[in-house]
């Protein structure tokens, strides 16, 4: 027998009751003073429960509804053990019994959830999703990321870069707009829908107009292969699940947000690896020296030693491994390459403009 | 202090406030929760709240028994589909005006569906929750006019907009009194008597010293604040009532403030759920309930009403109402 309170739904008056738990129903013998006690009998069917720990509280529905209170933990110990036939214990309740243990499990399988959503699963849907975009998407964002950039370009350098990419013919339906910005920074960027950037302290740095030429196929790729649009999708998906998780369903306008920040986004190793392989078949496509790309990278490898972190190889993983990989796929692809009388004189020009 | 209407032979009776959770257990319904809303791609949103708001309830004590928040993720999922079809009907007609070259009606829409969408969302929130919460079986319930609500809400707001704020105070103060007033316990009717000036007066203290004090005053800005809006709310029954008073001084809502930021920051957020455990007990502890009311005496008189349309909204606007 146990001790609960039983209300009637009708005043706010707890009235002592004694419980008999029988294996379908519950017995309460409803207790007036002066009076003899009044049996209530409710079966399982006829029930709803919740519980706290160290609480219950069953109400009957339908006629003669009322609601019984225990504050008895060995009552709702032995109570749920024959209720539970009826009804499936849920996860919360698992975590109730289980307390704080069971709640850092599920914290640890959260952040796997998290961490194999953004690997694995988020990877494949951005896939998906970037296919069915339109190329308009990626000239729209990248126009905006150019717009909040404000930099100014050199008109002059940039006539020269575009004439000397017109000399290579690009694998893409893409119209591509190369600009040269004065900064000294090393570094060179593309964004989506086109944009390919040079700043003129990298630009400084190269020797030979297939260096260049090489860099430009790597900027290119980073464009055909959309990489910029595919690594926003992801970051955007991530920061979904996250917002998700935290229970906000703000998150709309990340997109726009992001698209500011595009032209420092590190790509991972994988597109890096990707821009590089593209680019060098773009070289052998256009009969350019496909050597070029291994002096560009050994070039940039110098630069490591003397400047303490230039900006292009920090976002661009450059490693013995990538020099390796290129090195072995000139090899696997071996190519005749030609002069290009006319791309050397505009590269003399670019060197002679910024050296 | 004001005297009551009391009879001769009345019992005085204090009825003590407790908060029985823990910050451990509530922390594995969040977490539950966060899981599974991940799982379901955020679709689990009503059930967690509702499971989040049940703890809540059930947890907290009046004279040995719990309060019970009786709502269901189904209600408040139906409420939510509902929620979103207004938006939907809202961004059609708006789409629909500036297609026809009408991009200054298509505003003058979206202005006006934010006037009235407010004051309808924090009406129906307020009739879904309180009649979603019971104490001893007696559901609480709100009975406000919907139309009266929506004219008394845009003629506050208007002419907090006209005196540039300065009319706030009174604002919110007859919104205050419009709303609390229409809560009803059982047959027990609240009552709140709230007065623009002497909240404003309250208000421009507040500013002002913590502004000179470099901001230190601002926890007894707090503990004011919290003490209006506490001692100026009553329980009425008939005759008799019940007087509420705060006994939480500045120096106490500093202690709980500082250590919950702290609490806070050295989780990484994880420590939420202790937060705001520790914020409800202390909420609770500093409430002093008293008067001549019989609690048994109360009755149920509300209502079920299961629609949670106006809570669901309330929530998309991030309106915290209760």
């Amino acid at each position: 027998m146990f001790k609960g309170n039983y209300y009637n739904h009708q005043v706010a008056k707890a009235t002592p009751v004694n419980i008999h738990l029988f294996t379908e129903s519950l017995q309460l013998d409803v207790i007036t003073p002066g009076a003899p006690p009044r049996k209530l009998h409710w079966l399982f069917t006829e029930i709803a429960t919740h519980v706290s720990p160290g609480f219950i509280r069953i109400t009957r529905t339908g006629e003669e509804a009322g609601t019984l209170e225990v504050t008895d933990p060995v009552f709702v110990k032995e109570f749920l053990a024959r209720y539970k036939h009826t009804r499936s214990a849920g996860l919360h309740q698992l975590v109730l019994r289980g307390g704080l243990k069971a709640s850092l499990i599920i914290l640890l399988v959260i952040a796997g959830v998290l961490l194999a959503g953004h690997f694995y699963f988020l990877p494949w849907c951005v896939s998906r999703v970037v296919d069915q975009l339109p190329s308009s998407f990626d000239k729209e964002l990248g126009g905006l990321a150019r717009n909040s950039l404000h930099e100014t370009p050199d008109k002059e350098g940039s006539q020269l870069l575009t004439q000397f990419a017109a000399q290579i013919k690009w694998d893409t339906q893409e119209k591509l707009d190369f600009t040269v910005v004065d900064s000294d920074v090393e570094n060179a960027y593309s964004l989506p829908g086109g944009y390919v950037v040079v700043y003129t302290g990298l630009l400084k740095k190269l020797e030979t107009p297939e260096q260049l030429a090489a860099l430009l196929g790597h900027e290119v790729a980073h464009i055909t292969h959309r990489h910029g649009v595919r690594r926003l999708c992801q970051e955007m998906g991530t920061g979904m699940l996250v917002s998700i998780a935290l229970g906000n369903s703000g998150g709309v306008n990340l997109l726009y947000a992001k698209a500011a920040t595009l032209h420092n986004l590190t790509y991972s190793r994988g597109y890096e690896r990707e821009a590089d392989i593209s680019g060098m078949e773009t070289l052998r496509r256009n009969r350019i020296n496909q050597l070029g790309m291994l002096q560009l990278l050994q070039e940039l490898q110098k630069l490591d030693g003397k400047v303490a972190i230039p900006e292009f190889i920090r976002s661009h993983p450059l490693t013995e491994n990538r020099v390796n990989y290129v090195r072995r796929d000139a090899e696997e692809h071996p190519a005749s390459f030609a002069r290009n009388e006319r791309m050397e004189a505009l590269f003399k020009q670019l060197q002679a403009r910024y050296h | 202090m004001e005297q009551l209407n009391a009879k001769q032979g009345d019992v005085l009776s204090s009825p003590k406030l407790s908060f029985n959770g823990d910050g451990a257990t509530y922390f594995g319904i969040l977490i539950v929760n966060a899981l599974l809303m991940i799982v379901t791609l955020g679709f689990y949103y009503p059930w967690a709240r509702a499971k989040q708001l049940q703890y809540l309830y059930s947890s907290t004590e009046m004279e040995g028994s719990r309060f019970s928040w009786n709502g269901t993720g189904a209600e408040i999922f139906k409420g939510f589909i509902k929620a979103v079809g207004i938006l939907v009907v809202l961004v059609i007609v708006m789409s629909i005006f500036r297609w026809a070259g009408l991009p200054a009606l298509s505003i003058l829409v979206y202005i006006a569906f934010l006037v009235f969408i407010l004051p309808v969302a924090i009406h129906g929130a307020n009739r879904y929750h309180w009649s979603r919460t019971s104490w001893r079986s007696i559901r609480f319930g709100y009975r406000g006019n919907r139309g009266e609500f929506i004219k008394l809400f845009i003629r506050e707001m208007l002419l907090t907009l006209v005196t540039l704020g300065f009319y706030g105070s009174w604002a919110a103060m007859n919104i205050r009194n419009y709303i609390i007033g229409n809560i009803r316990f059982g047959s027990g009717e609240f009552y709140y008597d709230g007065d623009g000036w002497e909240f404003f007066k309250l208000n421009i203290k507040g500013y002002f010293l913590t502004l000179i004090t470099l901001g230190i005053y601002v926890f007894w800005w707090q503990a004011d604040i919290f003490r209006y809006s506490i001692e100026k709310l009553r329980l009425l029954h008939g005759e008799k009532a019940y007087n509420m008073y705060s006994t939480a001084s500045g120096g106490k809502f500093a202690g709980l403030l500082i250590v919950n930021a702290l609490i806070f920051i050295f989780t990484l957020g994880l420590g939420y759920a202790w937060v705001q455990v520790r914020t409800i007990q202390f909420l609770m502890n500093n409430v002093e309930i008293d008067g001549n009311i019989v609690l048994a005496d109360l009755e149920q008189t509300e209502e079920e009403y299961r629609d949670a349309t106006g809570e669901d909204l309330a929530d998309m606007f991030d309106l915290s109402i209760i």
